[in-house]
């Protein structure tokens, strides 16, 4: 089912539900990944994606069909996972690089980390970024989005986000060579 | 989207390392967590009225009750035998004709109780009988007095003298 047909039988009363888990089984591993690559935990992950889905349900209805539902799904996950960081900065009330430091133990702690291999040295550099860049990052490497598309979600120039994005994966291939 | 193919040869300029990475998730995820992935939708809550509303409602309530109970004392006090009572159907009774139909002794006895109710010597013959007596008495008294009599009498009481 094209994502046009899904907001069209949301929006009758007989086929919502059905649209709507056809909407959450379609986009739920996407929207998982987007999350869990800014917040490391499992639990912390679930919950905003379960939220996520929650303000979909009530706000899918009204759904202007001039954006694409991809591109609005994400930002609706990247708006939800970025409050969540921000509360979490207020509630543990430590500054940015001692979460960065918070976060990367927490990668370590995952029972499948194994220091050798290039994808876990590439998850600790991102954990380095600032919550912008590591966002950056991650919609164009493991999204594969276009700079409009990412334009569309972040509220932010394609230029400013290329530049963005060459400057985090420098960065990030920085840190793996060094490490 | 963009193909990866774009991306990589992006990366090839920037960060060549980074292109030949997995992208596939390396994070450990609950067994079977898409599969038995669902959405926890709350509950449609029940609308809310408050108290003040509750009361509002109420006080209608009562006073629908109180125009209820007012209107339908209303209809029984004033849907009486009055209302019913038929002018018409009385109006076209031939009195005479019904008269005649009753006997002396039921008028004798209509009579007497009509005398009984009213008070003996009070029926309307005996009165007449009694203006008659009076008028007979009043001119017999008036016969006596003079001519010059009634005239100044007349006089006195109109101003007036010459009568004649």
């Amino acid at each position: 089912m094209e994502d046009v047909e899904i907001v069209a039988a949301f929006k009758k009363a007989a086929t919502k539900e059905r649209a709507f888990t056809f909407l959450v089984k379609k986009y739920q591993e996407k929207l998982y990944w987007h999350i869990r690559r800014l917040l490391p935990a499992h639990e912390d992950a679930n919950d905003v994606l379960q939220n996520i889905f929650i303000k979909v349900w009530n706000g899918l209805e009204s759904f202007r069909e001039d954006s694409r539902l991809y591109t609005w799904l994400y930002r609706i996950a990247t708006n939800e996972s970025l409050s969540f960081l921000e509360q979490q900065k207020k509630k543990a009330a430590v500054d940015f690089d001692q979460l960065g430091e918070t976060y990367s133990n927490s990668v370590r702690a995952d029972e499948n980390f194994d220091a050798n291999r290039l994808e876990w040295k590439l998850q600790l550099a991102i954990r380095q970024l600032p919550d912008k860049q590591k966002l950056v990052f991650n919609l164009r490497y493991f999204d594969e989005m276009s700079y409009d598309e990412m334009s569309s979600i972040l509220d932010t120039s394609a230029g400013a986000l290329k530049a963005s994005y060459h400057h985090a994966a420098k960065k990030i291939e920085e840190f793996i060579k060094n490490h | 989207m963009n193909n990866r193919k774009n991306i990589n040869e992006e990366l090839e300029t920037i960060a060549p390392l980074l292109k030949d990475i997995s992208r596939q998730p390396v994070q450990t995820v609950p067994e079977g967590y898409f599969e038995q992935f669902s959405v926890q939708l709350p509950k449609t809550a029940a609308p809310v009225m408050s108290m003040s509303q509750v009361r509002k409602w109420m006080g209608y309530a009562a006073a629908a009750l109180v125009a209820g109970i007012l209107v339908t004392a209303g209809f029984i006090f004033t849907d009486s035998d009055v209302q019913r009572f038929n002018y018409e159907q009385y109006s076209r009774i031939d009195v005479t004709a019904e008269m005649n139909k009753l006997s002396d002794d039921e008028l004798q006895s209509y009579l007497a109780t009509a005398t009984v109710l009213s008070g003996a010597g009070h029926t309307s013959s005996a009165v007449s009988e009694e203006i008659n007596e009076t008028i007979t008495a009043e001119t017999a008294s008036l016969n006596q007095v003079s001519d010059e009599a009634l005239e100044q009498f007349i006089s006195e009481h109109t101003g007036n003298s010459n009568l004649k």
